[in-house]
């Protein structure tokens, strides 16, 4: 039984060259997608086997509101926990991370995360 | 001042409802005890309610469509791999079993293996209660069997398979091709869906420090915020559910869902070590291992030969283009009669121990020879008839194996060959018609010739989880 399920968070509006990052915590039960948009342009793109289980780093320079979006699909049948960290490190300032957890997800299942930054 | 920002926020809010506002979007109504995760993934529920509807019935549809055998012959029934057997609790409970302890000690990527430790539901060994009967101790016996508790009947088993983009079941060998799906799957959101995401990522980031992940809108006590909030979610949550249900749609039609079940005919090694031990009331103790290959006709290997040497819309010099551009046709090409047929190689040693069972007051003893027992057997199952028609198909079931019980003369070199045609006659409902051929009859009950002919009905009882 397929199921779907979305997650969203929003960081403080941040200055430009802050760096946004983020990490599917889990290597294996999954197959991921993500983009980022700046207002309402694709900037950046990326495969399965480029973020499953890696720390994702992107600086955000030009002013404007950042959606990070990311799909992940389950693909074992046995379910499993997906774990999401977004981080963003303002210029000069410390390091916020908001977390967001997906449960037992199997094979079929579709999660999206998306995270909301503002660079003004 | 208050009064003019109130309204300025609800005209804004109001606006941005009309202008995005769709079929899908007018139906999100969030609760003021709502946080937008609870309202967005209750609608994504009542969505899911409409994908699970639809997927429960095309599961259940296909899973009437297939003609799963004789029930006699579990070995291909379904070729669920062991390994994932062992972790599903369904599995193991409909076999009776508590699974107490679960280990995977993988030794490499290309050999993923499992210990498990489990504990068996029991009752009194029946060769003892029937002693006892004969004795007369009826009494000894019952009072035995109140005794036996899940305790009594402990297996340790170790698996070992071997893994690859060839050998095994796992999906984790067939990410890259899972993963080259989700591209095409993710088609852009639209111009409405990202102004939807500018809207309200606008509005959250502005206001981080009071809107968090599990604020709910009633929590917002500025009335205008939470009205524009609610109206920004509300909108967005809408047009995210329809996306997400449009690429749930898409990745099935380029294949995805089919890509799993083609793994799950991926030809497999497994070899399996077992050591049940039992209490002296519930039976001897039994060491087990076993051998076996199996596959399935149509599966990735030969999705990826078509895919690489005999598609149309292949890509010269790109094999993962080729496969993902080729997998829908091939789901939908009719297979071929080879590409129909399952198949089980196994063999099987077991050792049962020597069984002694002793009581002082009244006295009484039953004992039994330790057996060695040693089996070789080749299953294959085919479904004949037209792939993809509405109704299930006739299946043929062949099944031959070859017994060898040492210390029982009468019991070695025992040969059984069983063929079985079921043919649907309504939904759930099969006719099966058997011939079962022994060397040695005796063996199969109150038959005396070698070889004897069953007719039936086997009801498939398909539950959804």
């Amino acid at each position: 039984m397929a199921t779907i399920e979305m997650q969203q968070v929003a960081f403080n509006v941040a200055k430009p060259n802050s760096v946004l990052k983020f990490e599917i915590k889990q290597k294996t039960g999954f197959v991921a997608t993500a983009k980022l948009d700046m207002d309402i342009d694709t900037v950046a793109k990326w495969k399965s086997e480029e973020i499953a289980g890696k720390v994702v780093e992107e600086t955000l320079v030009p002013v404007g509101l950042y959606t990070l979006e990311i799909k992940i699909v389950g693909i074992n049948k046995a379910p499993i926990d997906i774990d999401v960290d977004v981080t963003l490190v303002p210029s000069g300032k410390a390091a916020q991370v908001q977390p967001m957890n997906f449960k037992k997800k199997k094979g079929g299942d579709i999660c999206q995360a998306i995270a909301f930054v503002s660079i003004a | 001042m208050t009064a003019v920002r109130i309204t300025i926020s609800i005209l804004v809010a109001s606006a941005a409802l009309w202008v995005h506002s769709s079929p899908a979007t007018a139906q999100v109504q969030c609760n003021p005890s709502d946080s937008y995760f609870t309202c967005s993934n209750r609608f994504a529920n009542d969505v899911k309610n409409t994908l699970v509807d639809d997927t429960a019935a095309t599961a259940t549809e296909a899973v009437a469509a297939m003609n799963t055998g004789d029930n006699e012959e579990s070995t291909t029934n379904d070729f669920l791999p062991l390994l994932r057997l062992l972790v599903n609790d369904n599995g193991a409970e409909d076999e009776g079993q508590k699974i107490g302890f679960e280990w995977a000690p993988h030794f490499s990527k290309t050999l993923p293996s499992k210990l498990t430790l489990s504990l068996q539901d029991s009752s009194l060994y029946a060769p003892l209660e029937k002693a006892l009967d004969d004795a007369g101790l009826d009494d000894q016996g019952e009072m035995l069997g109140k005794q036996i508790d899940a305790g009594d009947d402990i297996t340790l088993a170790f698996t070992i398979s071997k893994a690859s983009e060839k050998y095994g079941r796992d999906p984790e060998q067939q990410k890259r091709l899972l993963g080259a799906l989700l591209g095409p799957a993710d088609e852009d959101a639209s111009v409405g869906l990202k102004e939807a995401r500018k809207n309200l990522g606008t509005f959250s980031t502005k206001h981080a420090d009071l809107i968090k992940q599990n604020t709910r809108f009633q929590d917002i006590a500025d009335a205008a915020l939470r009205a524009e909030y609610l109206a920004l979610a509300q909108t967005q949550i809408g047009l995210e559910a329809e996306n997400l249900k449009k690429f749930a749609t898409k990745l099935d039609s380029l294949g995805f869902n089919g890509l799993l079940d083609l793994i799950d005919n991926q030809p497999q090694f497994t070899f399996a070590l077992e050591f049940e031990s039992r209490d002296e009331s519930v039976g001897p103790d039994e060491g087990k291992a076993t051998l076996a290959y199996e596959f399935g006709g149509r599966n990735v290997n030969t999705f990826r030969h078509y895919a690489h040497h005999d598609c149309a819309d292949r890509v010269e010099g790109d094999e993962l283009a080729s496969e993902v551009a080729c997998l829908t046709k091939y789901l939908s090409i009719t297979e071929t009669v080879a590409e129909s047929f399952r198949v089980k190689i196994a063999a099987e040693y077991s050792k049962i121990q020597r069984f002694e069972f002793a009581l002082s007051d009244p006295v009484f003893s039953h004992a039994e020879k330790p057996v060695e027992h040693l089996s070789f057997s080749v299953a294959a199952s085919r479904q004949i008839g037209k792939t993809g028609s509405s109704g299930p198909r006739p299946r043929f079931d062949l099944k031959a194996s070859y017994e060898d019980l040492s210390d029982d003369l009468v019991r070695q070199d025992r040969g059984i060959a069983t063929a079985t045609f079921s043919y649907p006659v309504s939904a759930g409902f099969f006719l099966t018609l058997g011939a079962v051929y022994a060397t040695k009859p005796e063996f199969r009950g109150e038959v005396d010739d070698e070889i004897s002919a069953r007719l039936g009905l086997t009801y498939k009882l398909i539950t959804e989880k």
